[in-house]
């Protein structure tokens, strides 16, 4: 008569079982550093592939149809120093290539359609972008902190930033709070600028905090919560499209619920996490990401998951510029226009001794009808993309 | 270079131990062996009640001089532990019962007298000592035996300790139980083999585990046969006798320490109650009935 059996968890009752872990993880001898030190160096590679859908050519007034495609890629390099201490080093150069909208204009009959630029060649985009950053991080018996340094360069772009993260676990490492900070200073430099009057020369300053707590319910469940602020400062405006003319400051703010949930049954964790996003510009938006993380063996995992986006319009945003627009600033941007999105992912990673491996799809569309509010008139400019990657990890 | 992995015996609390640990090289081999034998001997000599300079001989002696005993921290958070057991259990396991061992004689074929049984159930009990951390005082003639909590808070005090030093992938073992500092480097899980009770050199079936900590308990390890059944050295603390109905039952837990208080407790349950214990108390386990 045998049973092996993975128990039903008493419900609205301490079990015995979480009962003796409290206690038993009371005793000092079994206090564990749960944020402990890599004992591992790491390289990682991934590739990148994003590839957004062409627009329709009923949507575009003038220009290329071809939107952006963006091939990404990441090195990594982690390595511990000494037993408290790690360092690790991140590279990423991105090339972009297509057409992106440059404003919009009524068809004639009120609705908007877009003004493209060319795919290539004058107005049209060919870029490269350079990002390299540097993170250390010291692991202390309660307390993790860490400091990071990058810089990104493009032709008309360079920012350069830093942030400062500290964690401290406490109730026997199953409570932790975490404070961040970060700055960025940002530097738009936009090419043709004689030719098409755009802006010479001007910069912006992010200032950002972070906020966060996390509780281990128990042995299957753990629960976070974030408060995120951020001040954007300076020339805000998207130099390459006609007419944009935004506040020179923003203020965001993000409240997270993160949860995190083992199905022993199913030897599988549900990540869920919710966003509720708000800011002066008037922009509001929920973000609800569901992935569900599945073993199918010991070296095999897979994570199917979905992630539902609703946005509200910035109090400046307009289809497109009508004359007798009295406000100072205007976008038609699609980033701030009211719409919704959805996305699938599907993501496998394969475990073969110290070697890693991933590969991702990913296809995301933005659509007014998914918005939660009802959307009078669309943005034609709203993306659909396709993303793949695939990467390695070693460890060694 | 991978890490390797690397097995190193030794004997400690009257039985042997393993270390299973994938280590770099054999500095590091020499230095971490040497860290948990050195834990594994501490604990030992702390909690030995064979030893008369042991906390436990300690303890035991405060009882005849009726007078309380401050104990350090370590043993603190070891008698608050024994407490929660205690109340979780509903009494059966209870560090005050390991008396009830002069009644019987496992190396006989006797039953003892239920006389002797009845005058040593009155020493036990933790309800009859008070505990107010860190001062304990136990009446007369009572005594304490961290016998049947030292052996697995070792493996877990072990596993913390080369886990804190930085090995992330190995186990520690003590005379069968267990506790998992982290799974193999390729991140699969620990294949533990649970003994068949009939042949207790053999497995019966084997447990997967990434973490936490594995402890059985089963009616092969000490026993004696009397008119053909069987009583087997875990005895309740209530009436002084074994349960019967239970060969073997192994518990997966958080930590090795609560497994083996999960698995002591199904033990004296028995094993329709022992199962039922184990489910409502969301431990994962495997009990085979006699």
């Amino acid at each position: 008569m045998s049973s092996y059996k993975k128990s039903k968890q008493k419900r609205n009752n301490v079990s015995a079982l979480s009962a003796l872990t409290a206690s038993a993880l009371a005793i000092p001898a079994l206090h564990a550093n749960a944020a402990t030190a890599p004992t591992e160096s790491e390289v990682g590679y991934h590739y990148s592939s994003y590839e957004e859908d062409d627009a329709p050519s009923s949507k575009v007034a003038t220009g290329d149809t071809n939107r952006y495609s963006i091939t990404t890629q990441q090195f990594r390099l982690l390595s511990p120093i000494g037993k408290n201490f790690s360092v690790s080093l991140d590279v990423l150069s991105e090339t972009m290539s297509g057409a992106s909208p440059l404003g919009t204009q009524s068809d004639g009959s009120g609705n908007p359609v877009l003004v493209m630029s060319g795919a290539s060649g004058i107005g049209g985009i060919t870029e490269d972008r350079d990002d390299i950053s540097a993170n250390i991080t010291h692991y202390g018996e309660s307390f993790t902190t860490s400091f990071t340094a990058g810089q990104s360069d493009e032709k008309d772009y360079a920012a350069s930033y830093y942030g400062l993260g500290l964690e401290w676990e406490f109730n026997n490492k199953n409570s932790a709070f975490q404070v961040a900070v970060s700055q960025s200073d940002d530097k738009v430099t936009p090419t043709d600028a004689v030719l098409y009057g755009r802006t010479l020369s001007a910069t912006k300053e992010t200032s950002g905090l972070s906020l966060g707590f996390s509780q281990i319910i128990n042995k299957t469940n753990l629960i976070q919560f974030g408060l995120e602020f951020s001040e954007d400062t300076g020339y805000l405006d998207a130099p390459y499209k006609t007419d944009d003319i935004r506040p020179s400051s923003r203020s965001r703010q993000s409240a997270i619920v993160r949860t995190r949930t083992f199905f022993a049954e199913s030897n599988a964790a549900l990540h869920f996490n919710y966003r509720y996003y708000w800011d002066d510009w008037d922009v509001t938006s929920h973000t609800f990401n569901f992935a569900w993380h599945k073993n199918v063996n010991d070296s095999f995992q897979v994570i199917p998951s979905l992630r539902y986006y609703s946005q509200t319009e910035a109090s400046f945003y307009e289809p497109y510029k009508v004359i007798t627009n009295t406000n100072p600033y205007y976008s038609s941007d699609y980033r701030l226009s009211p719409y919704g999105a959805i996305s699938f992912g599907l993501q496998g990673i394969h475990s073969f001794k110290n070697w890693s491996y991933t590969a991702k799809i990913e296809r995301y569309e933005a659509d007014a009808k998914y918005s939660f509010n009802k959307v009078a008139v669309e943005n034609p400019g709203l993306v659909s993309y396709t993303l793949l990657t695939v990467g390695f990890t070693i460890k060694f | 270079m991978p890490a390797k992995l690397t097995t190193h015996r030794f004997k400690v609390m009257g039985g042997p131990a393993e270390l299973k640990l994938y280590i770099n090289n054999a500095d590091e081999q020499k230095h971490f062996i040497q860290l948990a034998e050195n834990e594994a001997f501490r604990l030992e000599k702390k909690y030995s009640r064979y030893r008369d300079d042991s906390v436990t001989s300690a303890i035991n002696a405060s009882a005849n001089q009726e007078k309380d005993f401050h104990v350090d921290s370590e043993t603190a958070a070891l008698l608050n532990y024994a407490q929660i057991a205690w109340q979780q259990s509903d009494g059966l396991f209870d560090i005050t019962s390991g008396t009830l061992r002069k009644a019987w004689d496992f190396k006989s074929n006797a039953l003892p007298d239920e006389s002797v049984i009845e005058t040593l159930l009155e020493k036990v009990g933790w309800q009859k000592l008070t505990w107010h951390s860190p001062c304990l005082t136990l009446p007369a003639g009572m005594e304490v035996d961290f016998g049947g909590v030292v052996k697995e808070y070792a493996a877990d005090a072990i596993a913390t300790l080369l886990r804190n030093s930085g090995i992330t992938h190995g186990l520690v073992e003590l005379a069968g139980d267990i506790s998992i500092i982290g799974p193999h480097p390729n991140g699969s899980a620990w294949k533990i083999g649970i003994r068949n009770p009939n042949k207790p050199e053999q497995a019966i079936a084997s447990i997967d585990a990434f973490e936490g900590g594995i402890a059985s308990s089963g009616n092969y390890e000490r026993f004696i046969v009397v008119n053909k059944k069987r009583y087997c050295h875990i005895l309740n603390p209530k009436t002084g006798w074994p349960e019967n109905s239970v060969a073997s039952v192994s518990v997966h837990a958080s930590t090795c320490l609560v497994a083996g208080t999960a698995s002591t407790t199904a033990m004296l349950l028995g094993a329709t109650k022992g199962k039922q214990w184990l489910e409502e108390g969301g431990f994962k386990h495997l009990l085979l009935e006699v």
